[in-house]
């Protein structure tokens, strides 16, 4: 049973990590999207939709980091589109008791928020949902071994250019 | 008043902007080709297994909702109740035994018939519905529907032809080439909306020219591209077409790479399951199907979509993705299916770029409304054996034309 102290350091942790994806992302640094995963760290996202029917279908699927690599490097070389800023608002942190984040990782569910600015439009909200993410510690650095991202609306506004 | 189809003197080998943001035309349209002798994808039966079980859907702009019902026949109705218009069914699927208005409650029978009023005499001999009512007279208003290997379709129209002649045999043979009768398994959907006139999503898998110099991720990995084996095939009428292509799975050669803008150059896939392919049908890697007016048959590798391409006023469109495998699937086909729909969809690698121009190209026609589209690759209305052609298009807009004037 971890201390008092141990859960904070840890929450502290994992706020940092969050805050740091969001941030990169943000900027555009859709490059150093991949260091945020371990090695066999998976990313999918599907809507409420498939994911209250248990349809294996997902917007994006990427098992492992080598696949969140091709996917990242794909949209930097091979995917045409307007550039856009994105800003994502993550809250609600929640961990989940029982995993130990040197071993099999944490559970956390989080809520979030994309908003995207393109060209002469008004910013809009292209999607809310929630997370199920799986945390690990690996080489003193806290990383994802999971994130699986629920998007409320079954209908998207536009097109998810990167990944949220 | 008739709506002016401006098409100027070249014909088909131009498509004035208009027809893409109109607002007449667009009613002309939902009048003319979805009320009108036109078979339009509504679901799959497989959606729809049990008795009772229903998803919405649209028939042009049009809700509709697809039923089993009682005795397993499908049916389809347009979600309207007939007594003051409020839609009576509100969720996207589910199970139903009646459907009921929430507004008065009549309430309709899976056949669509109208089944039950509240306070249809009165109360104590008071009030109630009038003497003249005619509660068969008020049932869900019903579309035909016709059914071929578990693909589910509906027509306004009393005198349209039965869907294999709808088709030709061209066209057929293409859908029978995925949807072959085997039982059809659902793995999942995907929604968008696009700001672009629904028929330019529908032109865009008529477009073989653009896949091989739009499409750097097609190209870089040899899945779709101007030196490999292709044809188009359009039917008799002009009005639906298939392209076929047969990928090669090898990077583009210098002369392709040099005519590509931006080709993804020397960026290699380091785990390559995302383009995995296992070979399970003849004739091409890659078939893709507009059946007239809007449904997209995708077969792409092993991806399986239905994409329909529902009309959102003239200057929008929802694209509905209804991905699918077969119930005989092994699971390492399935995650083919699963690991190649990352090129797909709102967030897919290839589908990203469609968007993209979509929208830009909707907001130039709206700029420039006296302006005109130019079709001048290849000529004439036919099938070809190569990409560099236009001809589906302008077959299209030549049936099009047709049905509109």
């Amino acid at each position: 049973m971890p201390t008092l102290s141990e859960r904070y350091l840890l929450r502290d942790e994992v706020e940092h990590l969050y805050a740091h994806y969001c941030a990169t992302l943000d900027d555009g640094r859709i490059d150093f999207w991949p260091d945020f995963f371990v090695e066999d760290g998976q990313y999918r996202l599907t809507t409420r939709d498939n994911h209250e029917r248990s349809m294996p279908l997902s917007l994006i699927l990427c098992r492992g980091q080598a696949m969140i690599r091709d996917r990242a490097l794909a949209l930097q070389k091979t995917v045409m589109f307007r550039s856009r800023r994105q800003r994502r608002m993550l809250s609600g942190i929640h961990l989940l008791d029982g995993g130990d984040v040197e071993r099999e990782g944490v559970r956390a569910r989080t809520s979030f928020v994309l908003y995207e600015s393109l060209g002469d439009d008004p910013t809009r909200v292209i999607a809310s949902g929630c997370t199920h993410d799986v945390l690990v510690r690996r080489d003193g650095e806290l990383k994802f071994s999971q994130r699986l991202l629920v998007i409320d609306a079954s209908v998207m506004p536009d097109s998810l250019v990167f990944p949220i | 008043m008739k709506p002016s189809m401006p098409w100027p003197s070249e014909g088909v080998r131009r498509v004035p902007a208009v027809v893409y943001t109109d607002e007449a035309i667009y009613q002309r349209e939902q009048e003319r080709i979805f009320r009108g002798k036109t078979w339009n994808y509504v679901g799959l039966a497989a959606e729809v297994a049990n008795p009772g079980d229903f998803i919405q859907s649209h028939v042009g702009s049009i809700p509709v909702v697809l039923v089993r019902d009682r005795e397993g026949l499908l049916r389809v109705f347009v979600n309207r109740c007939t007594h003051r218009n409020a839609q009576v069914c509100h969720e996207q699927r589910g199970h139903a035994k009646v459907f009921t208005c929430p507004y008065h409650q009549w309430s309709f029978g899976l056949d669509g018939r109208l089944a039950g009023i509240p306070f249809r005499r009165g109360i104590n001999g008071k009030g109630g519905m009038s003497s003249c009512f005619k509660a068969e007279e008020h049932g869900l208003e019903p579309l035909r529907v016709t059914e071929r290997h578990g693909v589910v379709f509906a027509s306004f129209a009393e005198d349209v032809e039965p869907l294999e002649a709808y088709m030709g045999p061209t066209i057929l043979a293409y859908f029978d080439r995925v949807c072959d009768g085997r039982p059809l398994r659902v793995i999942g959907s995907m929604r968008h909306r696009v700001e672009a006139n629904w028929k330019l999503q529908i032109e865009n898998l008529k477009d073989p020219f653009h896949a091989a110099l739009l499409h750097s991720f097609f190209v870089t990995f040899g899945i779709w591209r101007s030196d490999q084996d292709t044809h188009v095939e359009v039917d008799e009428p002009g009005r639906s077409s298939v392209l076929v292509s047969t990928a090669s799975f090898t990077r583009a050669t210098q002369s392709v790479v040099e005519q590509q803008s931006d080709s993804g150059g020397d960026f290699r896939l380091e785990d390559s399951r995302i383009i995995a392919h296992q070979r399970e049908y003849e004739h091409g890697t890659g078939a893709i199907l507009t059946l007239w007016p809007n449904l997209i048959v995708l077969q792409q590798l092993n991806c399986l979509a239905m994409r329909h391409v529902r009309p959102d006023g003239p200057n929008a469109c929802v694209k509905s993705w209804t991905f699918f495998g077969y119930e005989s699937d092994t699971p390492e086909l399935l995650e083919k299916r699963l690991l190649q729909a990352n090129m797909l969809g709102p967030s897919g690698l290839v589908t990203i770029d469609d968007n993209e121009v979509l929208a830009i190209s909707q907001a130039g026609a709206r700029s420039a409304p006296d302006s005109s589209a130019v079709l001048e690759a290849g000529a004439g209305t036919g099938s070809a054996d190569h990409m560099l052609t236009e001809s589906a298009i302008r077959a299209f807009y030549q049936y099009y034309q047709k049905i509109m004037e």
